[in-house]
């Protein structure tokens, strides 16, 4: 399985990887923003999309307004890995399309669960 | 007039940078980015540490090792460096403490400055935020931030 992870942080995207690895997913691609991200979406077919929120200079929000518009790609799996935790930041990714929300931090058991829940 | 010019002088000249157990405030960019960059090298450190004892573990469970006791020695060897590298948390916690002091000082002196000057509060025009809608940062769950589980629960 196929996993981009989005992060502006590259110790987040490591630590998000390390946990992948340990999961047992080991093909992992990263991005640092959303525009990234968007290019390679595009280029390759990924199984699974992990994208935190708080980005320049496109947020993870709408990077997933981008896949969910995308013609082919709208139906990627795409969870929002974020620090914010506000209701209405919730209902917003609900409501663009996410198909998990994980609350930074979080554990590995959390993201495996998550992982599970949206391959099933 | 004269007087109240004096006072708001001495007002002014007492917001200047203080000596002594606080840190001068234009040093407190630079002390915000030392606290940065502190972090990040302890997070890498603890990464690379992490990495190491997975790799000797893996390489236990796997029966693959040539040496159980040296890869048990770096299991143990980079738990205790991990403990070592979280040391940074006393450090950055001092370094970001400093750095309120001096934010709270400033904040006393302008609030004497305010008041010296009889400047009502409906008088302080503020320049509006700008639009960052939905990017608040992380919020404690008395700012409204909710936990996983009340996460899961909007999800469904």
């Amino acid at each position: 399985m196929k996993i981009l992870v989005v992060d502006d942080y590259s110790t987040m995207r490591r630590i998000v990887r390390n946990l992948l690895d340990q999961i047992g997913y080991k093909e992992v691609e990263e991005a640092g923003n959303g525009v990234e991200a968007l290019e390679k979406i595009k280029a390759t077919r990924f199984d699974l999309v992990i994208s935190d929120w708080n980005m320049e200079p496109m947020t993870g929000l709408d990077l997933l307004k981008e896949v969910r518009g995308h013609a082919t790609l709208g139906k990627t799996p795409f969870i929002m890995v974020t620090a914010e935790s506000k209701t209405e930041n919730v209902i917003a990714a609900k409501q663009a399309g996410a198909s998990q929300y994980i609350v930074k931090p979080f554990t590995a058991e959390t993201l495996k669960a998550k992982i599970a829940s949206v391959i099933a | 007039m004269s007087r109240m010019l004096a006072e708001t002088r001495s007002a002014i000249i007492s917001m200047a940078p203080q000596s002594g157990g606080t840190i001068r405030l234009h040093e407190a960019g630079e002390t915000l980015d030392v606290v940065v960059g502190e972090t990040e090298r302890a997070t890498l450190e603890i990464m690379h540490q992490a990495e190491r004892a997975q790799a000797a573990a893996a390489r236990l469970h796997a029966g693959t090792s040539t040496d159980a006791a040296a890869d048990l020695s770096e299991v143990n060897e980079a738990a205790t460096a991990i403990v070592m590298a979280c040391i940074f948390q006393d450090i950055t916690g001092q370094r970001i403490r400093k750095v309120m002091t001096a934010l709270r000082e400033m904040e006393d002196r302008v609030a004497s400055l305010v008041a010296l000057l009889g400047i009502e509060s409906g008088d302080l025009v503020t320049a509006a935020p700008a639009e960052t809608p939905l990017m608040n940062g992380p919020s404690s769950a008395a700012e409204g931030g909710l936990q996983q589980g009340a996460v899961d629960d909007l999800f469904g």
